[in-house]
């Protein structure tokens, strides 16, 4: 037969096993060891969050930098007529007043952004 | 130049200047050792370091939020350790293994300690806060985080197991 313990029996026993008897708990040496090492790991935290905003600040810079470049190429683009921009494409591809080989790339991009490449062979004959 | 920095460790370093031996004691009657109470309570102060911002602004609700992590740290151990954890407190708590020696009383008291490891993490805070620090139902609820009823049904629920789990050692010869 158990003997069913009583609220106030529980109670008592709880508190002759307290571990805090003889427990004095940690001596000022081991508080002082924690405590610093509880600060040094908030410094880094909050040095983390100071840079926070700073990176964010430099990734919208560089993304407002990227969007500003692509803006303005594809403005230059579709601003030029497609001779233009032909005759522009053949004088970068080729030295003046020669051939560089067999075939000639022309390539030029049109007002609406389509880029046409056209490759001429001087074997082509019609 | 910037004074948030030393104002967030200040409050840092004076929570624990408050808080410490207070936490360690919770923390010892928690846990199965001082060697685990100190890592519990080191553990608590790291968390409070690395979330300055969600700790409460007043000294009440940031002793309640040191608490609870605390509580909530034992609870996270208790469940990674629970089938090792087992198996230890089986052996010293079964009465028919505890050695007949001199050193009865101190077997008595880790098979005490082990019934009180036992139980959920939740309940036995809410036994340890009662029964051993005093503190009223109230305060317990305050400190943990939840309703009186909840403290209530925790302590009631508590005490059957450590009845039953305590009973057979008053009743050994």
């Amino acid at each position: 037969m158990k003997k069913r313990l009583s609220d106030d029996e529980i109670r008592a026993l709880l508190r002759s096993a307290d571990p805090l008897l003889d427990d004095d708990g940690p001596s000022e040496t081991d508080a002082a060891r924690l405590r610093r090492a509880v600060l040094a790991e908030a410094r880094p935290a909050t040095r983390g969050w100071r840079l926070a905003p700073a990176l964010a600040a430099a990734v919208l810079l560089l993304v407002a930098l990227n969007a500003g470049f692509t803006l303005f190429e594809s403005r230059n683009h579709a601003a030029a007529p497609p001779a233009v921009a032909a005759h522009r494409q053949r004088s970068a591809a080729e030295p003046d007043g020669e051939e560089t080989g067999r075939r000639q790339q022309v390539q030029f991009v049109t007002a609406n952004g389509t880029r046409v490449i056209w490759v001429l062979s001087s074997d082509l004959s019609l | 130049m910037s004074t948030a920095e030393p104002s967030s460790t200040e409050r840092l370093g004076r929570l624990f200047d408050l808080h410490h031996r207070r936490l360690y004691g919770l923390a010892r009657r928690l846990s199965r050792d001082a060697e685990e109470a100190r890592d519990l309570v080191q553990e608590s102060f790291f968390r409070a370091a690395r979330r300055a911002g969600s700790i409460p602004p007043t000294e009440g609700g940031a002793e309640a939020w040191l608490v609870r992590t605390l509580v909530n740290l034992c609870r996270d151990k208790s469940r990674r350790d629970a089938v090792r954890r087992r198996a230890a407190e089986t052996m010293l708590a079964d009465p028919g293994e505890a050695p007949p020696s001199p050193e009865g009383a101190l077997v008595a008291r880790a098979a005490i300690r082990a019934a009180l490891l036992r139980l959920p993490a939740r309940r036995r805070a809410a036994v340890v806060l009662h029964e051993l620090e005093g503190l009223p139902v109230k305060e317990v609820a305050r400190v943990l985080g939840v309703a009186r009823v909840t403290v209530r049904w925790h302590l009631m629920a508590a005490r059957k197991d450590l009845a039953v789990e305590l009973a057979p050692q008053e009743t050994k010869p």
